[in-house]
């Protein structure tokens, strides 16, 4: 028994929750469908699950395995901090998010065979122009315009350099996955958000290493009194809000580069309006941290920062949530108007790494669970044409 | 739409939906990733500090002795007492480079408690504003008052002063920044390299100099001076400079104990 989708026309079957063509909700009609996320109907849109945000397509493969090397990622750090290790756990801190995606990029094959150019654009040109953005800023903002008498205050300086970290930032980290979103291979708006990210942590890793680099240098391997909870605060500000936070900025950017739909990136009105979102929020969040540095009491001082990091990221990370359900689900329902598919969609058999139910020939979406196939990795797409040969 | 004969359950087919690294793996690869590359460039900070500086850093030793520039002219012990409890002009023209609201206690650890003086007893202490309006105490050597400037100096031989201020000076502009105003203080101006030593985790950035010279007094008359100034560079840009200074003759041995008491005051 079959009926057909209110919103696109496609012939479902009656027991199917989710149209396969343009992923409404058939059982309660709902074609925007915020409580369940196009990548991970499990989740609603507005959730603050790193994991299915900034690696979405291991998301319906292996979010548990990602969620823990995270933990692990950021939990390291920490350890060598309690531990005295202060400087190795400061580099391990600025390194860990960028290591995690050079994990997630070989377990989902998200570099389709092609590691070099990805490792080369997104990791090492991003890193490379971190290193840049520092010694620009070492340069242009020197403690010599700051007015000697008036000790720390929220003043035009502050501004200043927070303008320039964000101008730099945005400018010089998108370099890498923007040129990578131009190839064919790689123009998917999944693809675009993801390296952008991966570019984005880069970059904030080479910045924190340049400006540690005098600490790393002098400081002992391992200190005895360490000030372990103010170390703590300042590796999870290094190791996990600033390459979340300027990955975010820099991931939107090269999403709205990339498009909603098929093709390769364009410089378009989006993309314009996104760079400068990305930039002012990036600007609010430097600035914001400037301001709380001001703050005399040490604890105050590190709670009402973390505190800052904490929302930046959690609006960042529902910004990304967001682009990225609007695009599968637009992408999908204009492909389905216009009559055409997507290149992303089932061909043959193929089994959702989500719910493991098999999913229709040229279904964009699961019709049992709703996961978006353009969100599965390539690795799981490979699989799928793996069994149409073998059929 | 195409079926196999048979169709494979996702979980078990081969070659199919699951087949990817195995998950302990992953954890463990990202684990020792992060943890080789933060060795690796912790050492490899080292290793380029190693070869760029000159002099290389210097970890402060008990058993360096901290000795004074021997073209420094004579000083005469017995002239002494007899002028040191003034404060000279050097206690009053700091205050010239407006120092900011003293925050000692954000970039200074408190002191080394096993051995809270450097080898000298802790007496008085030496009360400082901090940014919010409150004081705290910076704890002085025994036999030293703070005065009404804010700095504080000895009340017997050796007759030493100490000079504490904060600035949002970068550290190499400190020094030099320092290092200029004193040579407009003193006379015959003369000093030692500066040269940088082990820092505690919240110190980023931490040096010494000696220097020496003469001070012009208001009557007329001169004397020889000499001091030594550590500058420790915090974690939030604030530079502090403790500039430790006399006009009579000091030994080596109280010298080096008095700056270690000021290193100890930095966590060093």
């Amino acid at each position: 028994m079959s009926t057909s989708c209110p919103n696109c026309g496609a012939s479902t079957a009656t027991l199917h929750r989710f149209c396969w063509r343009c992923g409404t909700d058939l059982l309660r009609n709902d074609k925007k469908r915020i409580s369940q996320y196009a990548v991970h109907p499990g989740e609603s849109v507005n959730s603050l699950n790193v994991v299915t945000s900034i690696m979405p397509q291991a998301s319906g493969d292996a979010p548990q395995v990602f969620r823990f090397a995270l933990i692990a990622a950021v939990g390291v750090p920490l350890l060598l901090a309690i531990f005295g290790f202060v400087a190795v756990a400061l580099a391990t801190a600025a390194v860990s998010v960028p290591v995690l995606y050079l994990f997630y990029f070989y377990d989902t094959n998200e570099w389709d065979d092609a590691p070099g150019p990805v490792i080369g654009l997104v990791v090492g040109a991003s890193a490379l122009l971190g290193v840049v953005s520092a010694q620009v800023q070492s340069w242009l903002v020197k403690p010599a315009g700051r007015s000697l008498v008036d000790g720390y205050a929220f003043d035009r300086l502050t501004l200043v350099s927070s303008l320039i970290g964000a101008v730099l930032a945005v400018a010089l980290a998108q370099v890498g996955p923007v040129t990578l979103a131009r190839r064919p291979k790689f123009d998917d708006l999944i693809d675009g958000l993801t390296f952008g990210v991966a570019a984005g942590s880069s970059f904030a890793a080479g910045e924190t290493l340049t400006a540690s680099w005098k600490y790393l240098a002098n400081s002992p391997l391992r200190i005895d009194d360490a000030e372990t909870m103010r170390w703590i605060a300042d590796l999870l500000e290094v190791g996990l809000f600033k390459p979340l936070i300027v990955g975010a900025v820099v991931g939107l950017v090269v999403a709205a580069f990339s498009g909603v739909g098929e093709g390769p990136g364009r410089f378009t009105y989006s993309y314009l309006t996104t760079s400068l979102l990305a930039l002012v929020l990036l600007f609010l969040w430097y600035a914001g941290n400037g301001a709380l540095a001001g703050i005399a009491n040490g604890s105050t001082r590190v709670v009402a920062s973390l505190a800052w990091s904490l929302v930046v990221a959690g609006y960042l990370i529902l910004r990304l949530r967001v682009v990225m359900h609007t695009a599968l689900i637009e992408a999908a329902a204009e492909a389905a108007a216009r009559g055409s598919s997507l290149k992303s969609a089932n061909i043959g058999v193929g089994y959702c790494p989500e719910c493991g139910v098999a999913l229709i020939d040229g279904a964009n979406f699961c019709s049992t669970c709703g996961t978006s196939v353009r969100a599965h990795s390539r690795t799981a797409r490979k699989d799928i044409i793996t069994e149409r040969t073998a059929s | 739409m195409n079926q196999p004969a048979s169709t494979p359950t996702p979980a078990s087919a081969p070659g199919t939906l699951n087949v990817r690294v195995n998950p302990q793996a992953l954890i463990g690869g990202i684990v020792v990733a992060v943890v080789l590359l933060g060795f690796g460039f912790k050492l490899g900070a080292k290793g380029s500090a190693d070869a760029t500086d000159a002099p290389p850093a210097q970890v402060l030793d008990e058993e360096q002795p901290a000795t004074l520039d021997e073209d420094l002219p004579a000083l005469d012990p017995a002239q002494g007492p007899e002028i040191a409890p003034t404060p000279t002009t050097l206690a009053e023209t700091p205050i010239e480079l407006d120092p900011v609201v003293t925050t000692v206690a954000e970039t200074m650890p408190p002191p080394v408690t096993d051995e809270p003086s450097g080898g000298l007893e802790v007496g008085s202490s030496l009360p400082v504003v901090l940014a919010d309006g409150s004081t705290i105490d910076v704890p002085l050597p025994e036999g030293w008052v703070a005065d009404e400037n804010g700095n504080a100096h000895s009340e017997g031989p050796p007759w030493m002063n100490v000079f504490i201020a904060n600035f949002n000076w970068g550290h190499e502009e400190a020094i030099t920044k320092y290092l200029d105003y004193l040579a407009g203080e003193v006379k015959d101006f003369d000093h030692s390299k500066s040269q940088s030593v082990t820092v505690s985790p919240n110190i980023v950035a931490f040096s010494y100099f000696q220097y020496g010279g003469t001070v012009q007094w208001s009557n007329g008359g001169s004397r020889a001076v000499y001091g030594f100034v550590q500058i420790g560079t915090g974690t939030n840009g604030t530079t502090t400079i403790v500039d430790w200074w006399s006009d009579s003759d000091v030994t080596d041995e109280v010298a080096r104990s008095h700056f270690k008491y000021f290193a100890a005051q930095f966590g060093v």
